[in-house]
């Protein structure tokens, strides 16, 4: 392995974090546009904040709504809309179901019932989605797609190696070519499998 | 003895490589940007430290133990260097534990840098009362690499440098996704299930290994659970190195 490609990688990989920095940033400005009666200034904080929940864990949140007053309704909502997201992408989520009920708890206190029933809706919604498994996000379901589709292109060119250099003179298969080959049909099965599950 | 020379060997040779060097200097540009990350939370700089440090001490754990992984043997082979050594008084499988461990020591001293620049970054980040529980997330990614480190070797064993880094890069991904394919399985006919079953068994399941998230959002894990899960992490490598001491031990070398 060269030293160069490897720097590359490290290269990539910082530029990777970038890029989803930004895809954050316009998430941002998507969730800006949706509600124009408050001021970007206002908003960009929290959006910002609960734009990335579905990457620190659900967790933050409840500290956030515990530690923080002027909370919006639309702040609210959107958490949730994340908190739904990063649901369906992590069904184990440890604390998601103690932190739902608990945000619901506080507004309960807080004298917002209508909000605190429809994160109670809202919870139970996202916990029928994560029973069912219901990866709602349609990038993922290309990304699976894309992957398995690589796989099997992968697979044929194997095939067709091992067809033309993986026998000897004596017209016998040869071993190790083989190993590389069952276990690249392996992988590319338990691939193509994910992808299933994920795209159906 | 001579287990132990080939695996101070290894060591030697690779703490001399530079490639280690940098990429251990991106983890630690990882794990100190967490910091920067601390203006997007509200009171939970901590725990986003943690949860960046230990993100990037596994990722880059895994990167470095299949880099030199895959080229532990291939090397060896490309060099020439190995008919020196089976000419000598050494069994193979002795060879091949010697580079492994060799390569485990490497991999420890790299996983200790770190996590110590992981806890120099909570260390500074906390006002009062430091939470260093995460140790035993750092344990399990430990061992997760081990894991990782013996499938490199196996594969390694009798193929090529890229694919075996395929090979293992996928063994990687697909383990920790193995819980989604049991819950798969349910689809298929009771054929389907035992086969899909079968896939699932034959696995690793790192997701065992993983306590991250538990350990970030305070959940107790107890060291008796860590132990458990441990023993799954060492049984697996065993495994995984005695087929490659099989493999090795019948290879013809041209």
């Amino acid at each position: 392995m060269k030293k160069s490609f490897l720097l590359f990688i490290c290269t990539f990989t910082v530029f990777l974090l970038l890029y989803f920095g930004k895809c954050i940033y316009s998430s941002h400005a998507d969730l800006s546009k949706a509600n124009s009666e408050i001021s970007l200034l206002n908003t960009f904080p929290d959006a910002w904040q609960a734009s990335f929940y579905p990457f620190l864990g659900p967790g933050n949140v409840l500290s956030m709504f515990q530690t923080k007053e002027h909370i919006n309704d639309f702040f609210v909502f959107e958490s949730i809309r994340h908190l739904r997201h990063s649901l369906d992408w992590n069904v184990k989520n440890l604390r998601a179901q103690d932190l739902l009920m608990n945000l619901a708890r506080i507004e309960d206190e807080k004298g917002r019932v209508n909000i605190a029933q429809n994160i109670r809706a809202e919870f139970f919604s996202a916990k029928n989605a994560a029973q069912g498994i219901d990866y709602s996000s349609q990038k993922m379901s290309y990304l699976w797609a894309f992957i398995a589709i690589i796989f099997f292109l992968v697979w044929v060119v194997s095939t067709l190696l091992l067809i033309a250099k993986g026998f000897n003179k004596a017209g016998k298969v040869k071993t190790y070519p083989l190993f590389s080959f069952l276990i690249l049909s392996f992988l590319s099965l338990c691939f193509w499998l994910l992808a299933l599950h994920r795209v159906s | 003895m001579r287990i132990f020379a080939i695996a101070l060997n290894t060591f030697k040779e690779a703490v001399r490589d530079k490639v280690l060097y940098s990429l251990i200097f991106f983890a630690l540009l990882m794990i100190s940007l967490g910091t920067l990350l601390d203006r997007i939370t509200i009171g939970q700089t901590d725990k986003l430290i943690k949860d960046f440090g230990l993100a990037s001490i596994s990722i880059f754990g895994v990167m470095i133990a299949i880099f030199v992984g895959i080229g532990l043997v291939f090397k060896e082979i490309d060099k020439r260097t190995i008919y020196t050594i089976i000419a000598k008084p050494i069994h193979r499988w002795q060879f091949l534990i010697g580079k492994y461990c060799g390569l485990l020591l490497t991999l420890l001293v790299e996983v200790l840098v770190m996590a110590g620049g992981l806890v120099l970054m909570v260390r500074l980040s906390c006002t009062s009362g430091c939470d260093y529980s995460f140790w035993k997330a750092i344990v399990l990614i430990y061992v997760e690499i081990s894991l990782i480190t013996a499938v490199a070797l196996l594969f390694s064993s009798f193929s090529t440098p890229f694919l075996s880094g395929i090979f293992t890069l996928s063994i990687y991904v697909i383990g920790h996704l193995t819980e989604d394919l049991k819950a798969f399985s349910v689809r298929f006919d009771e054929f389907g299930q035992r086969m899909v079953g079968l896939v699932y068994y034959v696995l690793p399941n790192l997701e065992w290994l993983n306590v991250k998230a538990m350990v970030v959002h305070g959940q107790p894990v107890s060291v008796h659970e860590i132990l458990w899960r441990m023993s799954y992490g060492v049984s697996y490598s065993l495994g995984l190195l005695l087929t490659a001491m099989l493999i090795f031990q019948k290879r013809e070398f041209k």
